[in-house]
């Protein structure tokens, strides 16, 4: 099997950043999240492309956007932390995000995979 | 229970360096108070928990801090270089106005204008200013607006310098004559300017 290297590793962050905003309000989408719970949730999905501050500015973004609002409630384990939480407006954003990756992954993946060693 | 009290004695420099190195630029930026102090906590939080899972500050900022602070604190501003260009003619426009009214008292002038000397301070505090902004945004590409703001603060300096020529042999004369009323227009100009960039300036957390 072909070892990913740090030229392919920086290929998957290009592909990762282009579709990074529909995962995080699909993580939302299931319950509101704060940061870190976010990038972890990124890592045990497999996507451990990006450094987790990444997630922030585009947090930042969603929120200026109105897909996402947040606020400070008690954690689980004691401070008091931001949750994020995605509005109407981005469920909606990640209905369509979700329907345009399925009809790009379905064209690539016709094309790429008479190509996999 | 804060998780601070996991953390070692290293770990715990590195997370309060980074917060340093954060709040540094945002404080430098402009950045309201509030709105730092909810991101910083939210950082830090963030931080103390990588750390207490084993997991390095540069696996959360990376290992150019600054551009961290810079990449975040410009995701939620949708016009930066408006900014960046209000602050400019906030600096031009007060310098001009309040060194043309305090001419005669610190100039010696014999009527409200701008010497020699004061065009120069005109000149560089505007240059300052914008070369500052200039440094904040974009730290790592050279597009043509900041080619351009660039070309500006050459001008700027260049008035600066021909101020500081011009007053070895104007003296205490006034080069620039202005109205009373133009002087304190110029002022009240750089007030709003220097509101409209706070108002920019400002999030939902701020």
């Amino acid at each position: 099997m072909r070892t990913v290297t740090a030229s392919t590793s920086d290929r998957g962050s290009r592909l990762l950043r282009g579709i990074l905003d529909a995962c995080l309000l699909a993580l939302m989408s299931e319950r509101d999240r704060y940061g870190y719970e976010i990038a972890a949730a990124m890592r045990e999905a497999g996507l451990d492309l990006v450094r987790d501050g990444t997630i922030y500015p585009l947090l930042s973004r969603l929120e200026h956007r109105g897909l996402l609002d947040s606020y400070v409630a008690p954690s689980s384990n004691g401070p008091k932390r931001r949750y994020y939480t995605v509005t109407a407006a981005g469920r909606e954003e990640l209905d369509t995000a979700v329907v345009i990756w399925n009809d790009v992954s379905r064209g690539v993946n016709a094309i790429l995979v008479g190509h996999e060693k | 229970m804060s998780t601070e009290r996991t953390l070692g004695p290293e770990q715990a420099r590195q997370v309060q360096d980074a917060l340093r190195q954060v709040g540094h630029y945002w404080r430098r930026s402009g950045v309201p108070a509030p709105e730092r102090r909810d991101r910083l906590e939210e950082l830090r939080l963030h931080l103390e928990e990588a750390a207490a899972d084993g997991r390095n500050v540069t696996d959360v900022v990376g290992h150019d801090v600054p551009a961290f602070a810079a990449e975040w604190i410009q995701a939620d501003r949708s016009r930066p270089w408006l900014d960046v260009e209000l602050r400019f003619v906030t600096a031009l426009a007060l310098m001009s106005g309040a060194l043309a009214l305090l001419g005669p008292a610190l100039f010696d002038l014999d009527t409200v204008g701008l010497s020699a000397e004061s065009l120069t301070l005109v000149g560089v505090a505007s240059a300052a200013v914008l070369l500052v902004d200039i440094g904040r945004l974009y730290r790592d590409r050279l597009d043509s607006r900041r080619v351009t703001a660039l070309g500006v603060v050459g001008v700027a300096v260049a008035v600066g310098l021909g101020g500081r020529l011009l007053s070895r042999f104007e003296g205490g004369r006034a080069i620039l004559n202005i109205p009373i009323a133009l002087a304190v227009a110029l002022v009240g100009i750089a007030v709003v300017c220097s509101v409209l960039s706070w108002r920019l300036r400002r999030t939902s957390r701020t």
